[in-house]
Order: structure tokens, then sequence, then C-alpha cells
């Protein structure tokens, strides 16, 4: 009796002193220009186009004109949509939040959050410590020692910030979202957060030991190629594959130092393509063990891209599109859209650029 | 009024005339001398209600505020080819070295493309890098021009310094109300002038076009504008002058009464200069009154004079008689007029309390100078036989108004007026429910639609992405804690609120510097666009802030609400929309105070006037009233003279509803004066009906004497008072010519209402009747 009272007493407390707006649980408001809102990145899908973006805003185009939003369980950005076998959306963003639409369940849900990433880095941080302490006490080189003292030193560290993320909230964002043909959801985002879901967007572990990021680069974005391999590309020109479903992954050398912002396989050939900051664009033509720098030629940074009938679509900055034949990447084509808006992500659609980005959904012709 | 005192104060008034006129003669000269010194002026802060709280909120933050408010936009346009352009660049350069040195401008705050403080900026693998928009070295070359729009493009300008369609950029200059070195307040005229001649007509050229916008803009061609008024008095003088002169035949009288009337104006200028007034566009309208009322209560006397004289007295004795015969109903009418202005001072704007003021002062002084010294003078002058001999023949030949009018006071006819007043009222009060509060223009609403100023404005509205109606919501937090991420998730929050209500554009504020500056500390990686939890990180997002959008204790963000249009429907449902969230968002930290920019301070203009004109109304009938019911002690006589005057209130309403001309500060007084002064018709008429029926006359008979003594004199006032204001729908100022219109329409139906309305509701309520059987 005695502990339920003062467990009252506490929530009741933060519920009057925490007078604040936790924008992770604030479901999106219905708001008659949200066509108009930063809108981050599409998905194709039977019903139409599905859109994402700032304020938890999910807007679908049924045509041209017609949009309606869709009902939102939050407020916070959302940065990348998927979509599983059945027809099961899963969209990811900030503050570690993941929502899923099914079938059985047709208005968004919530079902991770950067609550829980918060705990699973603890757990994580507390068990590599835990293991490292242990290697410590069983080691007796002296350089070894101070490698280890070291490496503990830094954990410790990132354990408090751990702690005060508990304490303040979570806010690292997730960037990109991707699926294997057996519906296996992989998410990546900032400070190296890497997650996987073997249930179809439920559940989510934390898989940020199996990358050799040792400095927690930004993970900008994740995708799916030929045979179910997997490509991350990132901050500080960080670049993972895995050829056996995410379970081990080895690190690519793309011959730029800077940051990659997409990456994109092609379904039809062994070709992938990564781009980044200043108009960096690398291709590798073999499932990304061999890659190509292609002289720079684009002069704002490039950050979303997809490949269609063995062309890749690449946007970014300024409006800008650039396109190339995957098989024959040193003719770039550079148009600006009008509009000079900031584009992440683009499809096409019976001959259209669909261009999502800074001022909602933008058209532009496919050059013939 | 007791008729012996009356009759007293007059004969010894007579017997000293030389004294009194020696003394208003004085006083005259007195006066003229500091009228001499009146100089027209236009104040922003005499426009808006200084007591609401939306501009209390705003003075409050006026200061923070500056960099939003009070803004000159100077647009250079290529009128042919676009901005990348040597000739064109040459002139955006010069244009911005100039304004810099004009008085007044902040000069920290002036940007164009040309100045430092406007940069670009990008991130490469090294962080930021970024430079001025001119590129280093600027020489017109087409590689510099190409970079020039590289820089452009990079610095986000476009539709902010330079327009949507690169045909137009803009010098954006920053104004202080108070110059730091001399600590006088801006002359607004002066610099609307120094913008003309120093910028518009030194830079225009074939290729170039400059338009000019910002308050400082619209106040000087109000001033302009108002002073090309002057002329319209001139004309109302002259056209006065004619009518008098057909009227009466009597040059000397003619030229007494006009002379008196514009001594009138005079010493009522020479007043309001020794009071420190100016003469602002809105009580510009002040001495047309004066002098209209001054000449309608001179032709009383003037035609008193000549119906003596007609009934053999000489001149001094017409003189007398006029005088006295004339000197209470004169001074009740006059009372109920000064008293009708006073009552505009309940309402809280400064410019509608200067007219009340300026009206009420012309008024008394109308007293001494057509009341008083006309009948004086003339005791002197005398009336010219022509002119009494005109009078009894027009009267034996036309007796146009008795013929017309007396059948009015009887059952048939009387009858009739009531029901044709009845359809009135029903259409009156049907279209007066259409009638709007606030402006229902675009742009700066006081000027024409088509004036160079609302063209300037449309370009701009165009070719630009802003709106330029800027509702201003100013969001309040502890010192240093307006950026904390708990405020700014309110703010964005409430932002997107706001975005939801129609008739909102856009709505910004230091939420969106924080969402850019996020993702552009992130190397440009949209996908970071969103506020973040990580204090640190939003304090370094938001470091480099423009000025203006965060205060200097950091305790307040203002929150920028870009609206469609200004009228006051648009307003309100902004308004009510804040409100909704204040109600449904609760927050401990942060407090949402509404207004400030050009669409707050009207929504708080609107909010005043709303509520004002049923007070104003409540106050000037009652006090219309009261007087009338001094005067004649018998309450069916003060409603003969009062419901016509609500009639033509109604209608007048109805008439602003189908003329779109919304309730506001130029327009909400009118209603006030057509009243006070349109009591005069019935008051002057009821005291001649009155003087007859105590004689024991039937009220048909009264009547018909009213308007044989002074029928023609209400008929001619009516006229004269709607030609003063009549010259006004010319005016280059929109609400000056609304006002001249709907005063032009006041004034004629009050005087028809006063000659059909007034004895039919008097045979109504059986006034002859019951007068005949109380003696």
């Amino acid at each position: 009796m005695n502990i339920k009272v003062s467990l009252f007493a506490v929530v009741s407390l933060i519920a009057s002193t925490a007078n604040a707006l936790e924008l992770l649980d604030l479901p999106s408001a219905q708001n008659r220009q949200a066509n108009k809102s930063v809108l981050l990145a599409m998905q194709l899908s039977s019903a139409g186009i599905t859109l994402v973006g700032e304020r938890g805003h999910i807007i679908e185009y049924k045509n041209q004109t017609d949009w309606q939003q869709s009902q939102s369980p939050t407020s916070v950005t959302l940065t990348d949509i998927t979509q599983l076998s059945d027809g099961s959306q899963i969209a990811v963003g900030h503050d570690g939040i993941i929502i899923r639409r099914t079938s059985a369940e047709p208005t968004w849900q919530k079902q991770f959050d950067g609550y829980q990433l918060t705990k699973l880095n603890i757990n994580n941080i507390d068990t590599r410590i835990k293991s490292l302490k242990q290697q410590l006490a069983n080691t007796t080189d002296e350089i070894s020692q101070e490698d280890l003292s070291y490496a503990i030193e830094d954990l410790e560290f990132a354990r408090e910030d751990a702690d005060i993320e508990l304490k303040d909230g979570p806010n690292k964002p997730l960037l990109s979202v991707t699926t294997l043909s057996d519906d296996t959801l992989f998410a990546v985002g900032a400070y190296g957060t890497f997650l996987k879901s073997s249930d179809a967007g439920q559940s989510w572990q934390l898989e940020k030991n199996k990358l050799d990021n040792p400095n927690n680069f930004h993970l900008n974005a994740i995708t799916t190629g030929r045979n179910d391999a997997l490509f991350i590309v990132g901050e500080n020109a960080s670049a993972f594959a895995s050829y056996d479903e995410g379970q081990t992954w080895q690190t690519m050398e793309l011959g730029y130092h800077g940051s990659f912002f997409g990456i994109n396989a092609d379904s039809q050939s062994s070709a992938v393509i990564a781009y980044g900051l200043q108009g960096h664009i690398a291709v590798s033509q073999d499932n990304g063990h061999n890659w190509q720098l292609l002289s720079q030629q684009v002069p704002v940074s490039l950050l979303g891209g997809t490949i269609h009938n063995g062309t890749a679509y690449l946007v970014g900055q300024g409006g800008i599109v650039v396109s190339l034949a995957i098989n024959n990447p040193q003719a770039l084509n550079i148009q600006k859209h009008p509009s000079g808006a900031i584009f992440s992500d683009v499809i096409v659609q019976d001959n259209t650029l669909l261009l999502s980005g800074q001022h909602g959904l933008a058209r532009l012709p496919i050059a013939p | 009024m007791n008729n012996a005192l009356v009759d007293n104060s007059v004969t010894s008034m007579l017997r000293m005339r030389m004294l009194i006129l020696a003394i208003i003669g004085l006083a005259l000269v007195w006066l003229g001398y500091s009228a001499l010194s009146v100089k027209p002026e236009a104040s922003f802060n005499d426009m808006i209600p200084a007591d609401h709280p939306y501009i209390e909120n705003y003075k409050h933050y006026q200061k923070d505020l500056a960099d939003l408010g009070n803004v000159v936009r100077i647009v250079v346009q290529s009128k042919h080819g676009d901005i990348f352009d040597e000739h064109f660049q040459e002139i955006l350069k010069q244009v911005t070295d100039e304004v810099f040195y004009i008085p007044g401008v902040n000069r920290d705050g002036l940007k164009s493309i040309w100045t430092p403080n406007v940069r670009w900026q990008e991130v490469t693998e090294e962080g930021f890098v970024g430079g001025t928009v001119i590129p280093d070295g600027f020489d017109a070359s087409p590689s510099m021009l190409d970079q020039l729009r590289t820089n452009i493009l990079k610095s986000g300008q476009v539709g902010v310094l330079v327009g949507n369609d690169m045909k137009s950029a803009i010098v954006l200059a920053p104004l202080q109300e108070v110059n730091p070195d001399t600590g006088k307040a801006l002359d607004y005229h002066a610099l609307s002038s120094q913008l003309e001649e120093k910028i518009r007509e030194k830079y225009e050229d074939n290729n170039i076009t400059i338009r000019i916008l910002g308050f400082a803009k619209v106040v000087g061609s109000l001033i302009d504008g108002a002073v090309s008024v002057v002329g319209f008095f001139a004309l109302a003088v002259v056209i006065t002058f004619i009518m008098l002169l057909v009227y009466s035949r009597c040059i000397r009288s003619t030229i007494t009464v006009l002379c008196f009337s514009v001594f009138a104006v005079i010493a009522q200028l020479g007043v309001l200069s020794k009071l420190g007034f100016g003469i602002n566009p809105y009580s510009m309208l002040v001495p047309f009154l004066v002098f209209a009322i001054g000449v309608s209560h001179g032709v009383q006397i003037i035609n008193a004079m000549i119906h003596a004289r007609q009934l053999g007295h000489n001149n001094h004795q017409a003189a007398v008689v006029a005088f006295s015969s004339l000197f209470a109903a004169g001074i009740t009418a006059l009372i109920s007029d000064a008293i009708g202005f006073t009552t505009l001072m309940v309402i809280d704007i400064g410019v509608i309390q200067e007219l009340a003021i300026a009206a009420s002062i012309g008024v008394a002084i109308v007293i001494f100078t057509n009341l008083i010294a006309i009948p004086l003078v003339m005791s002197y002058i005398g009336i010219s036989k022509r002119a009494v001999e005109h009078s009894r023949k027009a009267e034996l030949n036309h007796p146009l108004l008795p013929k017309l009018f007396t059948r009015f006071s009887e059952a048939h006819a009387a009858k009739q007026a009531i029901v044709v007043a009845l359809a009135l009222l029903a259409v009156g009060l049907y279209g007066s429910g259409f009638m709007k509060i606030g402006d229902l223009d675009a742009g700066a609403p006081e000027l024409r639609p088509d004036s160079r100023y609302n063209q300037d404005n449309a370009y701009v509205v165009d070719n630009y992405s802003s709106s330029t109606d800027v509702f201003v919501v100013m969001a309040k937090t502890e010192n240093q804690q307006c950026v904390a991420y708990d405020n700014l998730t309110w703010i964005d929050t409430f932002s997107w609120h706001m975005r939801d209500v129609e008739g909102v554009q856009e709505v910004k504020s230091v939420v969106d510097v924080s969402k850019l500056g996020i993702f552009g500390m992130n190397e440009g990686a949209i996908k970071w666009y969103g506020l973040n939890r990580n204090q640190l990180m939003t304090n370094a997002s938001v470091a480099k802030a423009p000025p203006g959008l965060i205060n200097q204790t950091c305790s307040m963000v203002p929150v920028l609400i870009y609206l469609d249009d200004h009228k006051a429907t648009t307003l309100k449902r902004v308004g009510a929309a804040v409100e909704k969230f204040i109600a449904d968002y609760p927050s401990d930290s942060l407090t949402l105070l509404m207004a400030a920019g050009n669409a707050g301070i009207e929504a708080a203009t609107n909010q005043v006037i709303e509520t004002a004109q049923l007070k104003m109304l409540i106050w000037v009938y009652s006090v219309v009233i009261v007087l009338c019911f001094i005067t004649f002690r018998n309450l069916r006589i003060v409603l003969a003279i009062i419901l016509p005057l609500m009639l033509t209130s109604i209608l007048s309403q109805a008439l602003m509803a189908g003329l779109d001309i919304g309730v506001k500060v130029a327009t909400l007084p009118v209603i006030a004066l057509g009243v006070g002064i349109g009591v005069d018709y019935g008051i002057y008429i009821f005291s001649k009906i009155n003087e007859a029926l105590k004689q024991g006359k039937s009220l048909a008979q009264a009547y018909n004497f009213a308007l044989c003594h002074t029928g023609k004199a209400v008929a001619f006032t009516g006229f004269t008072l709607a030609i003063g204001v009549a010259t006004w729908v010319f005016s280059p100022i929109k609400f000056q010519a609304d006002m001249g219109l709907l005063l032009t329409f006041m004034f004629i139906w009050n005087m028809i209402g006063a000659l059909v309305l007034t004895p039919a509701l008097a045979w109504l309520f059986g006034l002859g009747k019951t007068v005949k059987s109380e003696e």
C-alpha cells in the first residue's frame, strides 16, 4: 500500500513539474499544409505513394494532386520508410522512433523508441565493460593492459553520456531502414546506431558491435542489394557490406575520405552506387567489392537516389538532379529543379521523377 | 432655456457689441498667428489603441522587435532583363550606399546582396564555408556574374532579398524610431521625401524601376495626400460662396458669413497649435466641418434677419430679433455638436481622440465667431434691400418648401412617410448586418488600391516569398531559456497549429533556424531536420540566428505568422486560433503573448473598434437625447427628432456594407459626427414648431410656420455641409474619400429626415393636439 502511494506521488510530481511536450508520443496533428512540410522519404505501394517527414507527417498521394494525412502516433521527424512482403510498412525517425502499419492493424503504431535504444546501449556498454575488465584481469602484457584501460575509460564516458540521455531523453535519429527478402529488418542511425528486427519490426536488437565503427560515426544509409547483400554508408567514409544476411560485416573502401549520405544497389545487375558530400559519387560493378570514385562534377552534396532501368537518379541540395547510366558512369547529366529545394529521396513513376524534400513532393519529367 | 435669461444676455451683449467684437477680433489675430505654425503630421502610435493588451505587449518588446517592424524596403527592379547585369548591379550598389547615409536608417541592420552581413554558406569536408554574396573583385564579367548567381542561390536570399524571378533585388533598411544623436523622434515625412529625392528620382531610368515600401512611405504618402486636401477646402469655400449668394442675394451678409466661418477654422487651427497638436490626415476633416457648421449657423441668422426686415424692422432691430430668437436653439445645437464629438473620446485611439478634441474646439469657437459675432456685425452693416425684396418675392411666388413638406405633418402623407421609413429601416437593418470590421483592401488600406504605393506593394507580394501581412506572437520564457529544447518543441507545435489555420501562409521563428542549423551542422544531411534534445547542439544551431529572432536576454522568441491578407475575419480567426492553442497546451515555462506586426496591431485596432462602435453610439445618442430633452422638456419631441437620426445611422451602416467600406479608425467617428450635426436640423425646426404650437396653432400650421421661417435655412445647411465634405471623395487618401462619402450621405439624409420624418412622427405622437389640450 505504501509503495503504491509513494509511486503515485512520484508519477504525479513528474506530471506536474515536467510540463513539457514529448514529441515522441504526441500524435501528429492533421494539418492543411502538411503536404508542404519537409518530407524525407517515400515508398511506392499499391495504394499510391506514402511519404514521411517532419512532425511525424505521413502523407499519402493517391494521384498527382489528391493527398491525405495518415494518423501518426508521433510528432518527431520521420526519416525513412520501407515495405515488407505482405505490404506492411515500417518507418523510422528521430529520437530512435520506429512505427509500423500492417494489414491487420491499419493505423500506425509505435514499436520502438529512443528510450529503449538508450537502455539497449547501456546494456551493451555494461556487457563490454565487464568483458574488457575480465580481459584486463587476465592479461599481463603491459601494452595490452594500457589499451584495455583506455578502452574501458572510453566506455565509461559513453556510459555517463547514456545516463544523461536516460534522464533528458533520447536524441539519436534513426536515418535509414531496409529489409531482406525474408522480411528481416535493419535500421541505422546517428552515432553508429545499428538495429535489427526478426519479427517484422515488433522488437529490435542492437547490432552495433558487428560493425568495426570504433568512433561511432553516423550511419547515414542502408540498402539491400542483389542476393540480399547489405550495404551501409556513413560519416567520414564509413562503409560496410554483408553478404550473409547481416551475420558478418566487412569494411568497404570507396576512395573518398568524406561522408556518404546514400547508397543504392541495382536489382538487375551487380551495380552499386554511393554518393555524398560535395557531390562525390562512387560506383561498384561487382556488388560492392571494388569501387571506382568518379571525378567530381557535381558542386553540391547528394542526399538520395534510386536506380531505374539501368539509370541512377541522384538528388541533393539546391534542387540538383543527377542521372547516369549505371554501367557507364562517366557521363553525368545534371539538372536543377526550378524550386531549388533540397531533395532527399527520388523514385521513378510513369516516366516522371518524384522528388521528396524541403517543400514536400515535387515532380520532374525524365528527359528523353 | 429660460427666455428672460436669453433676452437679458442678448440685450447686454448688444449693448457691449463694440467691446465684444474687439475682444473676438483680438483673439482671432492672436490665434491666427499661432495657426501659421500648425504642421501636418502622422504618427504611428496615434493610430493604434495604446491601452489594448496586444499593444502593451508589443510596446514592452518594441526594441527587441525593431528589426521586424519598422523597415523600409527599396526594390530595385530591372525593367527588361534580370539582375545579372553590370548596370543593374552598379545601381543596386549605389542605392545601398545612398540608403546607408539617409538619417533614420539603422546602418547595422541595412541589408542587400551588396552588404557584408548577407552571406552564402555551404558544408564541405572541412565544415562550413561561406562568404559575401558579391564575389571578391567583382567586375561584372560573365564568370563573375555566374559566380554571383551561384552565391545568391546558396545564400537562401531568393524570395527574400532577391525576387523569385531574379528580376529585382531589395535593399532592406530598418529604421530607428529615435535618432540616437539628437534624441529626436524620426521625422517620417522628411525620410519619405529623402527616399523620393535621393533614391527614386535619382536612380529610376529606362532600365530601372524603384519601388519603395514601408510604414515610413505610407506616412509620407498620407501627409502628401492630406496636403492636397487643402485645395478642396478652397473649392468648398468657393462653392459655398456661390450658394450663399444665390440664396441670400446679399453680398454683404454672404461675405460676413464666409469670413467668420473661415475665421472659425483659423482660430480652431490656432488653438490646436497652442495645445501642441498638429493636424493629421484624420483631423483634416475638422476644418471642413467647422466651416460648414459655421456657415449653416450664419445662414440661420441671416435668414432670421431677412424675415425680421420683411416684417418692417430696421437692420439693428432685425439683428436683435434674429439674435434673440436663435440664440437658444443655436447654443443648444452647437453644444450638442460639441458634446457629441466629445463622446469620441471614449475610443482609445489617439487620432480619433485628437479629432474629437479638434472638432469640439472648432464648434465651441463657432459659438463666438458665428452665433455671437455675426449678428453683432450684421447689426452694423445690415441686410441689403435687394435681399429682403428677393426673399419677399420668392415667398409670394414660390413657397416651395412649405408647399412640398407641410403635408408631412398631416395624416395622409405622415402615414406614407412612416411606412416608407419603416421599409427603409428594414432594408437598413438587413444591409447593416453585412457591415465588416477593419480594412478590406490589400496593401496599405489607407491609400487607394491603385496608388503608387499599393502597386509597389503588389509587386513585392507577387515576386517575393513572404507576405507583407505579418502577425507576430511573442513567446516569453525565463531569462536564457528561450532556446531550451522543451520551449522550442512548444513553439514548433504552436507553429504547426497556426499553419493549419485558414489564411496563414507560413510561420517562421528561431525554431526554423534551429532545425536548419542542426542539419547544417550534420554536414547538410537533411534527414537531421528537426529539433534536437541535445541542448549543446541546439544552442550551437541557433548561434548564427539573424537578429530579431531572439531578444538580448534570450527570454522572448517572436513567432512570425505570415497571412494571406489583413481582413478582419482573417485576423479574428488567427487570434482565436492562438487563444485555442494557449488553452489546449498550457505551459509552465512559456507564455504566448499577442501581438505585434502590422496584422497584430490591426487585430488590436479592430477589437477596439468593434467594442467602441456600440459604446460610441450609446454615448452620442444619450448626450443628444439629454440635450434635446433639456431644451424641449417633452419626450415626444425628443423622439421625433432622434428617430430620424437613428434611421440615417442604420442606413449609413448599410451603405458601408454595400460599398465595402469597413468600420475602421477613419469611418468610426463618422457616425458620431453625423448624429452630432444632424440633430441641428431637428432642433431648429422644432424650436419654430414649438413657438407656433404655443400660440395655439395646429401641428400643420405650426410646421408650415417653421418651414417658412427656418425650412429654407435647414435645406440650405444640409447642402452646404454636404458640399463641404463631398469634395473629399476625390482625396488621394482612401479613408478620407470614405469619410467624405459617408458624411455627405448622412448630412443629406438627416436633412430629409428632419423635413419629412420629424413632422410625420410629430403627427404620430399627436403633438399638436396635446399641446392644445394642455393649454
